[in-house]
């Protein structure tokens, strides 16, 4: 089957008008907060001199140094052959998002939960944990399938593809998929089915066209965070030789001294790959319009797929099980360990970390300033995003476009230079100094990072809402903030509620963003977590991950419950 | 008679001159904690990353001098990175740093550091006979700004004694034999760190053609991660490790896993002092606190927290914490001092690029 006509999406529709000194004001305060970081990053790089001198001295001593290295172009190549997850992680997670929303299948709300479980787990412990299973020479999976001839290496590509999929891309691109599906009408499926197609018809030639924008969000931003990621690729690529790009970022910063021009000239090179993807992007999603919410009813009866949902609950819950419930038992063992990972000692099993960890005077402001910072971030988050995906995708303002690049900025900078241009700024700008070493930096310098990802999902959100519902409010007499709280703002809630718990996730365990910024006063859990991990100390740091992991876990459930009071 | 007269008149007035400078010390010791004690509290800019230190420390100052202490951690380059723009912006959020050695390049030169030598003032500190050699440490060429406290034998070799013995590794060469080929793992020596010192200190002792035989044709394995390393030596998978964590193999071996230090003859290793540099750092926002900070963590009692907890011997003789006998340099061997400022800010620059240039990046 053709995929469907749908005269109503390409219809043009009045956009919502704003002053053009209200649009250029935001296009110029997210141009502020953008692309300085980028000029502090761009300046830094030309700076030559030598880590004692107290003058910025210029030369391109820094862009020689960085790009002459014979290992560029091979970290290059495994930085792009390791990101093929992400297009594995895209299919997958639409498959499992179609499945959770419009298959019926049991054990639905178990699965979306576990998906979140997934997301929330730290990523180093569960690495090591892997570690355990899968080393070549002594991994428990590996002792018993060795009998059977089989041997699995962790320590190559498909290893650090695997852990990757299972522990962060599979589940966070599921959960930001899952909204935008719940979002889009039944009626065009429905249409489908009346003109005969069958179930995958429908699915390829209808859900695909017109989900589009939220997918390529999705792998967009999966792509360039899987070229940004380096912890999983230090710890399982170190010993086959895979090094990837931002390695060479990390082992810069950490040097003694600290190489801080020749790591601001090696990531310009995420600047370069990241402005040339939100080109293309803005270029597919620039002339197109892809409304799925329209004024008829939304409800959608799950379709039935016979005696297939015990296979299909099988595959997900085996996935499930062997994606989180496996490294997160690991997880709650190792932090029961006396040695992480070893069974063999006496006594192996000790309540010692824990007892650590929660005597620690600084374990109970670590919570404290997690939750300040989080929910602050978060609640700011929603407020900010919210508004300028909709300026995004409702606005005519001017520079519409380079508002839509400039919003992809923050990822061009690993975490570390973005803290260490607003470690800068903060001292070097009088009126921003007295936000130093105060949580008001550490919120925004949060909620510039996680800009892309919660304006695009937002954004995306708004454009599935077909704008003759606000057409009718407008005839109704409401105004444009009554019809955006009443009717906007209701709709595009659950994507809301995502965005807003994904940010209080990254809130709650961000480290290399806020680590230079943050002070003995507000100190979080996940920066303790750090301190724990840099001593070696893996039972301390997996229970803090544990915990990180819990909060977040409570918060996602009370806002699930939330949702579904405010959907009654 | 007269020059008796003499002696006797030149030992009264030194007696006399200490006696008013120890007092002068006393009261302006007096003085300065009793300032302290109103500014409440001190912050300490820190990459020793163990809690239990932390925690032992925070506790101990506080108890004895009432005032709170409060411990910044973070990766040494990242410190370096604080401090540096904090200083620019003359704007410290810290008080003192004890850490590495690098702010020797990075902050001494641009002014960011406060002389510490004149701001030693308890007794116990300033008595030189506390102090291994009859002397304070400095690896500053002014001899004023960084203080070291701990000096141990570091790029010790560690074999599993289940497959080699100690006896077949007496020399550097012996690694270079072919039944060690695949089996050699080291901390990743293209990057600062334990894994860098210990090639660096191969490069410089024996060589770049020891360094590429070794690295390159017995396909030596790298990790990042010290547990990752430590679990592969400990569980037979790689037999020889290079740059492990001195404290960590103690653990193991302590616990009973088949793990021991090996010493060459011909490269016994070098000389560090790890994370103990005392550093002061300058505009600290609490600089009399800072010094009673600084004169405590050089103290017996701070030094036997920090040697406890670190695991590494103090320079200071009446700290008495038992630490790997390996750590201490064996009489008869050489040991390049890697804290040296020649060395530090000069050779080892020189020697890491050579490094990196023959292993490739």
């Amino acid at each position: 089957m053709a995929p469907v006509e749908f005269s109503r999406i390409l219809l043009p529709a009045r956009p919502f008008r704003t002053d053009a000194w209200l649009g250029s004001l935001v296009v110029l305060g997210v141009a502020a907060l953008t692309l300085t970081p980028i000029f502090f990053i761009l300046l830094g790089s030309l700076n030559s001199a030598d880590p004692g001198e107290t003058d910025w001295r210029f030369g391109l001593r820094a862009w020689q140094e960085a790009f002459s290295s014979p290992g560029t172009l091979s970290s290059i190549g495994y930085s792009f052959l390791l990101s093929v997850r992400c297009l594995i992680g895209i299919v997958v997670a639409f498959f499992i998002s179609w499945l959770l929303v419009r298959v019926r299948i049991p054990l639905r709300g178990f699965i979306e939960f576990s998906l979140w479980v997934a997301y929330f787990l730290p990523d180093l412990p569960v690495a090591i944990g892997w570690i355990l299973l899968l080393d070549p020479q002594y991994g428990l999976i590996n002792q018993v399938i060795q009998a059977f001839g089989f041997k699995l290496n962790i320590f190559s590509v498909y290893g650090i593809i695997w852990v990757h999929l299972t522990a962060s891309t599979i589940p966070v691109m599921t959960i930001l998929l899952t909204p935008a599906l719940r979002q889009m009408e039944a009626s065009f499926e429905e249409a489908a089915w009346v003109c005969g197609a069958n179930t995958f018809e429908a699915f390829k030639g209808v859900l695909l066209p017109i989900l589009a924008p939220a997918l390529l969000t999705v792998f967009l931003a999966g792509l360039i965070r899987s070229l940004e990621a380096f912890q999983i690729e230090q710890l399982l690529g170190t010993p086959s030789g895979i090094y990837v790009f931002a390695t060479r970022i990390y082992d810069l910063i950490q040097g003694e001294p600290p190489l801080f021009p020749e790591a601001m000239a090696v990531s310009t090179f995420f600047l370069v790959i990241l402005f040339m993807l939100a080109l293309l992007y803005q270029h597919y999603t620039g002339e197109r319009r892809f409304a799925t919410i329209s004024g008829r009813a939304t409800s959608f009866r799950p379709v039935d797929v016979g005696r297939w949902k015990w296979f299909l609950v099988a595959f997900l819950v085996l996935f499930i099980a062997v994606a989180v419930f496996l490294p997160l038992g690991i997880l709650v063992v190792g932090s029961l360990m006396r040695l992480f990972g070893y069974f063999n000692v006496s006594d192996p099993f000790t309540t010692r970390h824990w007892i650590l960890v929660s005597t620690d005077p600084v374990f109970l402001s670590g919570i404290r300033n997690s939750f300040v910072l989080a929910t602050g971030t978060a609640g700011l988050a929603i407020l900010l995003y919210g508004l300028l995906g909709y300026l995004l995708a409702r606005g005519r303002i001017v520079a519409k476009s380079t508002l839509n690049v400039l919003v992809w900025l923050p990822w061009a900078i690993p975490g570390l230079l973005l803290g260490l241009a607003f470690l800068w700024l903060f001292l070097s700008v009088r009126i921003l100094s007295p936000l130093y070493g105060s949580f008001g930096a550490l919120v925004l310098v949060m909620l510039i990072k996680e800009m892309p990802i919660g304006v695009h999902m937002t954004k995306t959100a708004f454009i599935q809402i077909d704008e003759e519902l606000e057409q009718a409010a407008h005839v109704c007499g409401s105004g444009w903030l009554g019809t955006y709280w009443r009717i906007v703002l209701p709709l595009i809630a659950p994507m809301l509620v995502t965005v807003g718990l994904i940010v209080f996730m990254a809130g709650l365990r961000d480290i290399s963003t806020i680590v230079l910024l943050s002070s003995a006063s507000t100190r979080t859990l996940a920066l303790l977590m750090m301190e724990y991990s840099m001593g070696g100390q893996m039972g301390p740091a997996s229970i803090i991950g544990l915990l990180l992991s819990l909060f977040g876990l409570a918060m996602a459930l009370t806002c699930r419950k939330q949702l579904r009071s405010l959907e009654g | 008679m007269i020059k008796f007269f003499l002696y006797g008149v030149g030992i009264a007035i030194i007696f006399f001159h200490v006696g008013e400078a120890s007092s002068a010390g006393q009261e302006d010791w007096n003085a300065i904690l009793a300032k302290a004690r109103q500014e409440g509290e001190v912050v300490l800019l820190t990459s020793v990353d163990r809690t239990e230190f932390r925690q032992a420390a925070t506790s101990a100052f506080e108890k004895r001098f009432g005032i709170k202490a409060e411990f910044r951690v973070l990766m040494s380059g990242e410190a370096t990175a604080v401090a540096s723009r904090e200083c620019a912006a003359r704007r410290q959020s810290t008080d003192v740093m004890l850490g590495g050695n690098s702010e020797v390049i990075a902050l001494r030169p641009k002014g960011c550091l406060e002389p510490l030598k004149s701001r030693l003032l308890l007794p116990e500190v300033l008595d030189l006979k506390n102090w291994k050699g009859g002397f304070l440490k400095w690896t500053d060429p002014e001899g004023q700004y960084i203080l070291q406290t701990v000096e141990y034998v570091s790029g010790t070799v560690f074999v599993n004694t289940d497959h080699v013995k100690l006896t077949d590794l007496g020399s550097a060469k012996d690694l270079l034999k072919s039944e060690y080929k695949g089996k050699i793992a080291s901390h990743e020596p293209r990057r600062s760190g334990s894994g860098q010192g210990k090639a660096a200190y191969y490069l410089s002792v024996l060589g770049e053609d020891y360094v590429r035989a070794l690295y390159l044709d017995q396909k030596v394995t790298f990790s990042r991660n010290h547990a990752q390393l430590l679990d592969w030596v400990v569980r037979g998978a790689y037999w020889i490790g290079l740059g492990l964590e001195d404290e960590r193999v103690d653990m193991f071996r302590r616990e009973g896993f088949p793990i021991a230090a090996v010493t060459q003859k011909d490269a016994a290793g070098y000389l560090s002092g790890d994370s103990s540099m005392i550093k002061l750092l300058r505009d600290a926002p609490h600089p009399n606190a800072a010094i009673v900070l600084v004169n405590w963590l050089a103290s017996k009692e701070g030094q036997e927290i920090f040697s406890r907890f670190a695991g590494r011997p103090s320079r200071r003789t009446d700290v008495d914490v038992k630490v790997p006998e390996w750590l201490y340099p064996k009489p008869g061997f050489n040991y390049i001092d890697t804290m040296d400022y020649e060395y530090y800010a000069k050779k080892r620059p020189e020697v890491v690029k050579n490094l990196i240039q023959l292993l490739g990046r």
